[in-house]
C-alpha cells in the first residue's frame, strides 16, 4: 500500500477540467455528477429488466443507450437466463407421456384421451360435457381457463414420467441467428436434457399434483432462475449474444406423425437397442416416445373405451382404443383421429388407424389414463418452429410446431411479460393437424391481443399429403407457373397485372390429377381450425384475418369426382355443395357460440366473406388481397415463389420488417 | 540476496498532494502507464492527475495495491466485453471496499473513468447498476441529477413501450 508522502510545494494544480455531461442536471448539485460517457455505459452494467426500462424513460440519451439493451431481454432474455424452453419439453413428457410433444399432440392427445376415458365412466352425455368444456361454457374465460387447468393436472403424471428418464429423446436446440435483413448465418446450438433433469421434471409433476393452474405456473416461474434448471447437459453454450439481432428458438417437434417412421415399444424397452438407437439430439429419428412402463402401471384396470370414428374402437372391449400412442410399429398405418370433431356429416370422413398385432396386444395391457391415439410417437420432419417478436407488440409464430398449449408466455424466455397486440401465425396449408394454438393465444393473450393474422401459407409439394400432378406439384395451391414477385403487382404494367391476376386465380384452382389425389388438408383439422378460431376471437375480442383461408376450405372440399373437372367447374361444384363447406361455419358458429349474436357466411369460399358478431371479426383475405394489402416493400414478404418453398426457410417466406411494415400500413 | 528495489512513481493529486507508489501499482492505470511511458524514465516528476483528489486518490490506491497481481485488462477488450460487464459478479473483497457514500461512489468511477482502470470503473458501475436497481424514472434522475427533457407525450409513448419490460 502506498503511503503518502510529505506534500510537496508545486505549480498552482491545473483546474479541474470538471467535466461537461449533457445528460443532466438538476440544480443545486451536491453530490458529484458522473460525466455522460461513463454514465452512459451504467445501463450496460444493469441487468434488470425493470431498471433498465427506468432508465430509459429517463431522458432521450439514455433512452437510446437502453433501448437495444431492453430489446435484448426482449430477444435474448438476460444473459445468464436457461430457456424455460427446455422445462417446456420435459412438462410435456410428463404430461402427456410423450416426449416434446407439439400443441396438437398435447392437447388433443389428452383431450381425447380424458374424453375416452370418461366413456367408460360416464354416460354418454356427460362425456360429451366433458369433452366440450371449451366449448360449452357460456362464461368464456373462466371456461377456457378451466379447460388449460384440465390438461394441465395430470394425476397420475409419475407414471407417464417413468419411461421418460431417458435423454435420448429429449432435447431442445436452440439457435440463434442475426436478422434475416442482414443475411447473417445461423448458429445452432444443441442442448440436451439430462438424466437429472428428468428426474427434477419428475419431482415436478409429481408434486404439482392438485396445484392450481396459477400455482403450477409460479412454481415453474420460481425454476426460471439459473440455478434451480441448471445442470449438466443445461448449460446452452450461447456464447456472446452481441449483436444478435434475432433468436430462433428451435424445439425438435413431433408433431407430423403421418410422415414418420415409427418404432417399437421394444425398442424403449431394451437399453441395449435404445442406447443404440439413433439418439443424437440432433438426429430427429431419435425423438422416439415411449411408455413401456405404462404398461405395468397400477391404473391399468381399464374400462371398455371406444374411439367414434376409427377403427380402434372395433376390438373388444379388452382394447384399449387410446394407448395407440406408443405401440404402433413401423409397419402401422397411421391416421390422425378428429379432435373434437364431432360433427355427424364430417365424422365418417375419418379414416380408421391400423396398428399393428404388436400394437394391439401392447394396448391391451395400456392403463385406461393413457391415451393417445393422437399422442403417437411421432418424428418432426420439420423440427423447427419460429417466433419472432417483430416487437413488444408484434410476434409472428409458427404453426403447428410452436407449442403454445403447453407454454404460457411468462415461461418462454422470449416471451416473458409479452403482451402483444398483433400475433400473426403462419401455418403450412397442408398441415394434417387439427386443432390450432389459437385457442392458447387467447388464453395466454386474451387481455392484450387486438388483432390476429393467420396465414396459411401454400405448400411445398408434398407426394404424400398434398394431392399432386403427375410432375408433383401441388394441385391447388401450384404457383410454379405463377412466377411472379408481389411486387410486380406495384411495379408492372396493368397488362401485366392483368396477366398476374390471371396466373393468381389459375392458380388458386385445383388441378386435374393423374394419379390418386386427395385434400391435403382433412376436414376434422380444418374443422378444428376454425373452431378454435372461434373461440379464440370470443375470448379475445381480436380481430381474426384469414389469410387464404378459402384456399383450405377448397382443398379440403373438393369432392373427389371433381378432380377430373376444371377450376372453375370445381369451385362451382363446392359452392353448391353446401353440406361440404358448410362444415366451417358450423365450427365457427360453435366456437362463436355464447349467446351473441353471429353472422356467418353462407359461402366461405367466396372470398371475402366477412363473419362478423359483436365480439370480434373474423376476415377472409386471399393471398392475392394479402399481396395487395402490402405497401411498399411490404409486398415482398409472401411471394409465390417464396410460398413454394416454404418447406426450406421460413424466413423466405416471412420477412420480418416487411410484415412490420405491412402491419404499421394496415393499422 | 538483497530484493531488488521497487521502482516507484510519484502521483500528485488535485489538492497538492503526491503519492509515492510502487510503479506496478501505478501501472494498473491505462494512463498513467502511458504516461510514464511516453516520458521516459524522469525519476522524481511527479505526475499530475489533476481530476483526483487526494482522499479518492487514497482510496484508489488502495484499490490497485490489491489487485496489483492481476493480470492488467486487455487493451482492447473494452467496451465490447459485455460479458465482463454483466456476467460476473462484485468480489468480496471490492464489494466491502467499495461500500462509501455515493459521493465517495462517483468521486471514484470518475477517476477510475479518468485514470483508465477499468476493473475499477466495472466495479463502481456494477455498484451504481446495483444502487438503481428497482428505482423509478424519477429516482433515477434524481440520483444522476438528469433533466428530463422528454415530453410528456413523449413520457407517455416511451412508458407505453416499455410496459412489457416493467413486469
Amino acid at each position: 500500500m502506498s503511503d503518502t508522502d510529505t506534500a510537496v510545494a508545486v505549480d498552482p494544480p491545473c483546474p479541474s477540467p470538471a467535466s461537461s455531461p449533457t445528460v443532466r442536471h438538476h440544480d443545486g448539485l451536491s453530490s458529484p455528477v458522473l460525466p455522460e460517457d461513463v454514465l452512459l455505459k451504467i445501463p450496460s452494467y444493469v441487468s434488470h429488466r425493470p431498471t433498465l426500462a427506468a432508465i430509459s424513460m429517463t431522458c432521450k440519451q439514455l433512452h437510446k443507450v437502453c433501448t437495444p439493451l431492453v430489446w435484448e431481454h426482449l430477444v435474448l432474455g438476460p444473459r445468464d437466463y436457461v430457456p424455460p424452453a427446455l422445462r417446456l419439453g420435459k412438462r410435456q413428457q410428463c404430461e402427456t407421456g410423450v416426449g416434446l410433444s407439439s400443441n396438437l399432440r398435447v392437447e388433443s392427445g389428452i383431450k381425447d384421451a380424458e374424453k375416452k376415458n370418461e366413456v367408460a365412466a360416464l354416460s354418454a352425455q356427460h362425456m360429451q360435457q366433458r369433452a366440450l368444456t371449451i366449448g360449452d361454457s357460456d362464461n368464456g374465460q373462466d371456461a377456457n381457463l378451466r379447460y388449460v387447468k384440465k390438461i394441465t393436472i395430470r394425476p397420475h403424471c409419475q407414471h407417464f414420467c417413468q419411461p421418460l428418464r431417458s435423454p435420448s429423446y429429449t432435447h431442445a436446440r436452440i439457435a440463434r441467428s442475426r436478422h434475416p435483413n442482414h443475411g447473417h448465418a445461423v448458429q445452432a446450438v444443441a442442448v440436451g436434457l439430462n438424466q437429472g433433469q428428468d428426474q427434477n421434471q419428475n419431482q415436478i409433476g409429481e408434486n404439482g399434483e392438485g396445484l392450481s393452474h396459477e400455482e403450477r405456473e409460479r412454481r415453474d416461474g420460481g425454476q426460471g432462475d439459473a440455478s434451480s434448471v441448471t445442470g449438466p447437459g443445461m448449460r446452452l453454450g450461447l456464447g456472446p449474444l452481441a449483436d444478435v439481432d434475432v433468436v430462433e428458438i428451435r424445439i425438435d417437434e413431433q408433431y407430423d406423425y403421418h410422415q414418420v417412421p415409427l418404432v417399437p415399444v421394444s425398442l424403449r424397452q431394451d437399453p441395449g437397442i435404445a442406447s443404440s438407437s439413433p439418439s443424437s439430439p440432433l438426429n430427429p429419428t431419435a425423438l422416439m416416445i415411449s411408455a413401456t412402463n405404462q404398461v405395468t402401471s397400477p391404473h391399468a384396470t381399464s374400462a371398455p373405451r371406444s374411439i367414434p370414428g376409427t377403427g380402434s374402437n372395433s376390438n373388444s372391449s379388452s382394447t384399449p382404443g387410446l394407448a395407440a400412442n406408443v405401440l404402433t410399429t413401423r409397419t402401422s398405418n397411421v391416421t390422425s383421429l378428429p379432435r373434437r370433431f364431432d360433427d355427424p356429416l364430417t365424422t365418417n370422413s375419418t379414416t380408421a388407424p391400423t396398428t399393428s398385432q404388436a400394437a394391439t396386444t401392447q394396448r391391451q395391457h395400456a392403463p385406461p389414463h393413457i391415451h393417445t391415439a393422437r399422442c403417437r410417437p411421432a418424428v418432426s420432419i420439420e423440427p423447427c418452429h419460429i417466433l419472432r417478436a417483430i416487437d413488444p407488440k408484434t410476434l409472428i409464430l409458427r404453426y403447428p410446431d410452436y407449442p403454445l398449449s403447453k407454454l404460457p408466455e411468462r415461461r418462454h424466455p422470449r416471451l416473458e411479460g409479452l403482451k402483444p397486440e398483433t400475433l400473426i401465425v403462419v401455418t403450412p396449408a397442408n398441415s394434417v393437424l387439427g386443432g390450432s394454438p389459437i385457442l392458447q393465444i387467447g388464453v395466454h393473450w386474451r387481455r392484450s391481443l387486438r388483432r390476429i393474422v393467420w396465414i396459411f401459407i401454400p405448400s411445398k409439394p408434398n407426394n404424400d399429403s398434398v394431392a399432386t400432378s403427375g410432375s408433383g406439384a401441388p394441385l391447388a395451391l401450384d404457383y410454379s407457373k405463377g412466377k411472379r414477385k408481389a411486387n410486380d403487382i406495384h411495379s408492372s404494367s396493368s397488362s401485366e397485372s392483368g396477366k398476374n391476376a390471371q396466373n393468381m386465380e389459375d392458380m388458386d384452382k385445383p388441378k386435374p390429377t393423374k394419379g390418386t389425389a386427395k385434400p391435403s388438408l382433412n376436414r376434422p383439422a380444418l374443422y378444428n381450425y376454425f373452431y378454435d378460431a372461434g373461440k379464440c376471437i370470443k375470448y379475445t375480442r381480436a380481430k381474426l384475418t384469414i389469410v387464404n383461408g378459402d384456399h383450405l376450405v377448397r382443398q379440403a372440399t373438393v369432392p373427389k369426382p371433381s378432380s377430373n373437372l376444371s377450376g372453375m367447374v370445381e369451385r362451382e361444384a363446392q359452392e353448391t355443395d353446401h353440406v361440404d363447406t358448410g362444415f366451417m361455419e358450423r365450427a365457427l358458429r360453435k366456437g362463436l357460440q355464447g349467446g351473441h349474436e353471429t353472422v356467418v357466411s353462407n359461402n366461405p369460399v367466396e372470398t371475402p366473406s366477412h363473419i362478423r358478431d359483436t365480439q370480434g371479426e373474423i376476415r377472409f383475405i386471399t393471398l392475392d388481397e394479402y399481396l395487395l394489402s402490402a405497401s411498399g416493400s411490404a409486398a415482398t414478404t409472401l411471394t409465390p415463389e417464396a410460398a413454394v418453398n416454404v418447406g426450406g426457410d421460413w424466413r423466405d417466406v416471412l420477412d420480418i420488417d416487411d410484415v412490420q411494415e405491412w402491419c404499421r400500413a394496415s393499422r | 540476496m538483497a530484493d531488488k528495489p521497487k521502482q516507484t512513481v510519484i502521483l500528485q493529486t488535485s489538492d497538492d498532494e503526491q503519492f509515492t507508489v510502487e510503479k506496478a501499482v501505478a501501472e494498473r492505470s491505462a494512463m498513467i502507464k502511458s504516461m510514464m511511458e511516453d516520458l521516459g524514465d524522469q525519476e522524481g516528476m511527479p505526475i499530475p492527475l489533476p481530476n483526483v483528489s487526494s482522499s479518492v486518490l487514497t482510496k484508489i490506491l488502495e484499490y490497485c495495491d490489491h489487485h496489483k497481481n492481476e493480470p492488467l485488462p486487455a487493451p482492447d477488450a473494452s467496451d465490447a466485453d459485455d460479458s465482463r460487464r454483466r456476467t460476473s459478479e462484485i468480489g468480496e473483497w471490492d464489494a466491502r471496499w467499495i461500500q462509501v457514500d455515493q459521493e465517495m461512489l462517483f468521486e471514484i468511477i470518475l477517476a477510475a473513468n479518468y485514470l483508465d482502470i477499468k476493473p475499477l470503473l466495472d466495479v463502481g458501475c456494477k455498484t451504481v447498476a446495483n444502487m438503481i436497481k428497482g428505482k423509478t424514472p424519477e429516482e433515477i434522475r434524481k440520483l444522476f441529477n438528469i433533466t428530463n427533457d422528454f415530453t410528456p407525450e413523449e413520457e407517455e409513448q416511451i412508458r407505453k413501450e416499455n410496459e412489457w419490460a416493467e413486469e
